[in-house]
């Protein structure tokens, strides 16, 4: 073992001494200075020698470990926003518009202004001006002039009890002037339509004329003028929305000109920042906290929901000087929850006679609802259209319109369900009239490494794929060949059939920070700023820090997460980006934390750091494992007075920006399905499904197979019963309760085998890419081509209902 | 007493009208439409519940004064407040509350109690669940004046001495849970299961938890941590 030379000792001791022979004895925590050369990017090195590594090799990392926050969920001991009452509480309910599309002529607010008990009635007047970004957004906090659905908000009361502020909403006059309403996306992109905005129903596209967002690669013409066969079909999305468990809640509490904002987000910083911009103050006053959240997949990322609702909370609490809480009730969650766009596509797909695709164009109409704009779904589904298959020749074109229905916005998937069930049942439609096996057609034609991504900014190359391992494993686990020659079946009325389509999920690429401490007793403080809405991202993000330092017991580290003024910069858990964005920052702050540790180890061991490993928090030479320092003798430092005293505490710190990667990590699924159809009554049950899903490495087996199966479920709604329907003669919205918007039961569900399959990709750390979306795209396709195993009808717009079924067996006429 | 319209019931049709004709109302309304919240027609979603007053005729005590007599007067309760005797968690709690109150909103409101949670309102979905008296029971619309005398259990009581009940273990072992907030609605519902059946079939355990439901979508895990549970109490 080679000793350190005189001269890497002095510049060790240059570097972090204070001459006092124990440099560890310095004041402050231990913080590198950056020398350029020693901090170039040590995480690569890193990254790529952790994605190699078998998981069989990794200690902490993909070991199916119970969550950090177990012990307070199961006990009820987890505050949500919604568990919060501060002394002196104030309750806050909304007026809402009863008419889809109406001017506002008048409002009134005396006689509630009058009622004893009430402490503020608010109107759009009432709201800073930097409520309302744009056109669309999430809609005026109050609308002043104009209401474009039914619900959208109109005053907002603050009094002491519940009972009072919906008395006071009684009391409030507001005169209206109906106008005629639209609510399909075809419809409201004709020029004749009802027109919601000045600049028109269309909303301004990516195009640098403000065009619709276009996304071209190859030359589609060339290749349908080379295909052997072309397919052209339209296809229809429903509009699940995202129906969060615990309804809406923000409490609000002014402490002079600081805010504290209690409220169920995905994410601590990047909500904060934005009620700060909103509310016009600086982010510094303002402190939010989200430990306990609720699932919101999607509409949690800024907390928002139609009218950007918790703005006019805040206002309530400053008006009033007391904390109010408002609280949206079951119906207005889900009308007002925000939700998936529905929305209309045209696909025309070219192949030759050997299966090979040639060319695929995609033109959307894209259905917003009032509020919500959201042109970047529009640009994001012209990756998914363009970029899902392999061919060389792809285009999309897609248009957002505005209509007076509920507002769509961030659901889980985003853009990805929609364009997969158009998809997903095309590529089943060719691959029977071929009279290829779908696995097969769907393999040959599978996304690859390295294949195009392209986008509305330009193209990006895909980092790795596990779509063919998808398929071939799934497969296999399904028994499909073997059915393939059985099926369909039918028995007592009742025919069984099996389907199976695949998916991709582009990971949203952004900046995450991380902050790691070490204690001098060798306990960590993770500070992690990430959502905590059932994403399980503080329990994998401990995983990837005790791996790279060495731990073997998660309860070494606490996760510090769910407030603003605890945790780095992270940009909310949304777009499966946690795992890959948050987790790589982790890395690097661990890695950073490791050097440090080492390299004072170095010095106290005289040896070299590269010499050095680390185990239960104890640093030895690799050599000579007896020869080594627990972290506490390493950390701690003796007193003049002689008596230990632990002192140090080491801060690593790591940024990810993968905004800026040239690569795209996709995410890619493929789903085995197995149904039963009613023939008489037109009921789809969904037997079995095997749902394999590339997620690159699983960071925790069990977290990761409840995503697979949770986002499986979602998919599961999305195909059948979870459809916000509005009525056409009144615009109204009627499936405004869990009786009519139907989720998932216990008694629905199918066996579900979650199948991970780990590709590696080395963007990530551990060759993680993230999956809370990825199995949510894939079943409502996969189930439609499984109805059309078993009964011959391809239905080619969601939901699969009953009526449909039983109309398609009958046939026309 | 809140009167609410009906909602239509099933999954309505789009394009077929309900019964009131909104529309002849809406086109014939002309240049202005004034409406108060008591007046808001028809969207059954968002209308704010009718508040209609019942006043009723107060009671007057007539005292009759005796000369040399020494008369009581009172105590008498506040019209509107009734005593209640429930035993939470073990411990008995007795309570002036209006007969209104549902046991969720005493727990959550009034008692600090906030582990069982809200959901619907409407017994649609089981995240209120608590047990009464071992029966799981929908808090949201239970009244508390009906459960006089009643033990009831929460999520809260489960634990024992620093150590967890096994539904809960069980839930922790298999990740039978994701943000949670359907969770304690789910572990009491097991509980109730498997204090009177430790050997429940897959069907058994499936019906005793029909009347939950998890957005996040944990069905399988939570069947798999109530069967396991269920083997750990055998």
């Amino acid at each position: 073992m080679a000793k350190m030379t005189a001269q890497e000792r002095k510049e060790l001791l240059r570097k972090y001494g204070d001459g006092s022979g124990g440099f560890v004895g310095g004041r402050g925590s231990f913080t590198p200075r950056r020398t350029g050369a020693k901090t170039a990017a040590p995480a690569v090195t890193a990254v790529e020698r952790s994605t190699a590594k078998s998981t069989d090799e990794l200690r902490l990392v993909g070991k199916p470990l119970p969550v950090v926050d177990g012990v307070a969920k199961v006990t009820g001991a987890a505050k949500y926003a919604n568990d919060i009452t501060l002394p002196g509480q104030l309750y806050a309910k909304t007026l809402r518009s009863p008419f889809p599309h109406a001017n506002i002529v008048r409002i009134d607010t005396s006689k509630a202004k009058a009622l004893p008990g009430v402490a503020a009635v608010l109107t759009a007047d009432d709201m800073p001006p930097t409520t309302f970004l744009r056109p669309l957004d999430y809609g005026p906090v109050l609308n002043k002039d104009r209401v474009r659905l039914v619900g959208d908000a109109v005053a907002v009361v603050a009094a002491v009890d519940e009972d009072t502020a919906k008395a006071a909403l009684q009391l409030i006059e507001v005169e209206y002037e109906p106008l005629p309403f639209v609510l399909d996306e075809e419809e409201a992109a004709n020029p004749d339509a009802p027109q919601l905005y000045e600049e028109g129903n269309i909303v301004i596209g990516s195009g640098p004329q403000g065009e619709p967002a276009r996304i071209s690669r190859g030359d589609v013409e060339q290749g349908f003028a080379e295909a052997d066969r072309v397919y052209e079909q339209k296809y229809t999305t429903s509009h699940q929305v995202n129906s969060s468990p615990a309804m809406r809640c923000a409490v609000c509490q002014w402490l002079g000109d600081e805010l504290t904002m209690w409220i169920n987000a995905q994410g601590t910083t990047t909500p904060r920042n934005e009620v700060a911009w909103r509310l016009g103050i600086p982010a510094s006053k303002v402190h939010l906290i989200s430990q306990y959240a609720s699932g919101g997949y999607g509409s949690g990322n800024h907390a928002s929901g139609t009218n950007n609702w918790k703005i006019a909370a805040a206002i309530l609490a400053k008006v009033t000087g007391k904390p109010v809480k408002m609280e949206f009730t079951r119906e207005e969650e889900l009308i007002l929850g925000m939700g998936r766009h529905p929305h209309t596509s045209y696909l025309k797909v070219g192949v030759k006679n050997d299966g090979t695709l040639s060319a695929i164009d995609a033109k959307s109409y894209v259905n917003t609802g009032a509020h919500g704009d959201y042109r970047v779904l529009t640009d994001t589904m012209g990756s998914y259209y363009t970029s899902s298959f392999k061919t060389p020749n792809a285009r999309f074109e897609g248009i957002v319109v505005t209509t007076n229905r509920p507002s769509a916005r961030e659901m889980r998937g985003f853009a990805s369900p929609q364009a997969h069930f158009a998809l997903g049942t095309m590529m089943d439609e060719i691959a029977h009239d071929l009279g290829m096996d779908p696995v097969d057609f769907l393999s040959l034609n599978a996304l690859e490494g390295g294949g195009p991504w392209s986008t509305v900014f330009g193209p990006l190359e895909v980092s790795n794929s596990g779509m063919k391992e998808c398929l071939a494993q799934g497969a296999a686990a399904f028994g499909w060949r073997e059915l393939r020659q059985k099926y369909p079946v039918e028995e007592n009325g009742k025919v069984r059939g099996i389907g199976v389509a695949v998916s991709t999920q582009g990971m949203v690429q952004n900046r995450s920070s991380a902050v790691v401490e070490i204690n001098p007793d060798g306990t960590v403080m993770v500070r992690e700023g990430a959502g905590n809405m059932g994403n399980a991202a503080h329990t994998t993000l401990a995983q990837v820090v005790g791996e790279v330092l060495g731990y073997i017991n998660l309860a070494d580290m606490r996760v510090v997460f769910g407030d603003s003024d605890k945790t780095p910069h992270d940009n909310m858990s949304y777009g499966s980006r946690t795992a890959l964005c948050t987790g790589l920052a982790f890395q690097r702050a661990a890695e950073d934390a490791r050097r440090q540790l080492l390299e004072m180890a170095a010095f106290r061991l005289e040896a070299k750091s590269e010499e050095l490993d680390i185990l239960d928090k104890r640093i030895f030479v690799k050599d000579n494992p007896d020869k080594g320092l627990t972290f506490s003798e390493l950390l701690g430092s003796i007193l003049l007075s002689g008596s230990d005293f632990a002192e140090m505490t080491v801060v690593g710190r790591g940024n990810s920006d993968l905004l800026i990667s040239s690569k795209q990590s996709v995410g890619m699924a493929a789903h085995f399905i197995e149904v039963e159809v009613d023939k008489i009554t037109g009921d789809v049950r969904v037997v079995r499904a095997v749902c394999a899903t590339d997620t690159g490495r699983a960071l925790n087996r069990m977290v990761v197979e409840g995503q697979i199966v949770g986002s499986f479920i979602q998919g599961l709604g999305y195909a059948f019963g979870e459809n916000m329907t509005v009525d056409r003669p009144t615009g109204i919205p009627v499936t405004f309760s869990w009786l009519d918007y139907k989720l998932v039961t216990m008694p629905d569900m199918p066996e579900v085998t979650p199948l991970i399959i780990e590709s590696h990709d080395p963007q990530g750390a551990f060759g993680v890419k993230g999956l809370g979306e990825t199995s949510l795209s894939t079943p409502a396709s996969a189930i439609g081509n499984a109805i059309f195993n078993a009964i011959g009808l391809r239905i080619r717009e969601l939901p699969f209902t009953p009526e449909k079924i039983i109309a398609g067996l009958k046939g026309p006429g | 007493m809140a009167e609410e319209e009906k909602a239509p019931t099933g999954q309505p049709e789009e394009g077929a009208p309900l019964k009131i004709s909104r529309r002849d109302f809406l086109v014939g309304a002309g240049a202005g439409v004034v409406v108060t919240g008591a007046a808001a027609v028809g969207y059954v979603a968002l209308q704010q519940p009718k508040i209609v007053e019942v006043i009723k005729e107060v009671p007057v005590e007539v005292i009759k004064e005796v000369p040399g007599e020494v008369v009581t007067v009172g105590p008498t309760l506040p019209a509107h407040l009734r005593a209640v005797t429930l035993n939470i968690n073990g411990q008995d709690y007795s309570l002036m509350v209006e007969p209104r109150w549902t046991i969720n909103y005493l727990l959550r409101e009034k008692l600090g109690l906030t582990g069982t949670k809200t959901g619907c309102s409407r017994q649609m979905c089981g995240m209120c669940t608590v047990l009464a008296n071992g029966r799981p029971i929908y808090s949201c619309t239970t009244l508390a004046v009906d459960y006089e005398g009643q033990e009831i259990l929460t999520v809260e009581g489960l634990a024992q001495n620093g150590k967890l009940h096994p539904v809960q273990q069980a839930f922790i072992d298999y990740n039978a849970f994701q943000c949670a907030w359907c969770t304690p609605g789910f572990i009491m519902s097991a509980v109730a299961l498997v204090n009177k059946n430790t050997k429940p079939s897959p069907e058994d355990i499936k019906h005793a938890l029909s009347g939950n439901l998890c957005r996040c979508g944990t069905y399988r895990e939570v069947f798999l941590a109530v069967q396991a549970a269920a083997k750990m109490m055998a």
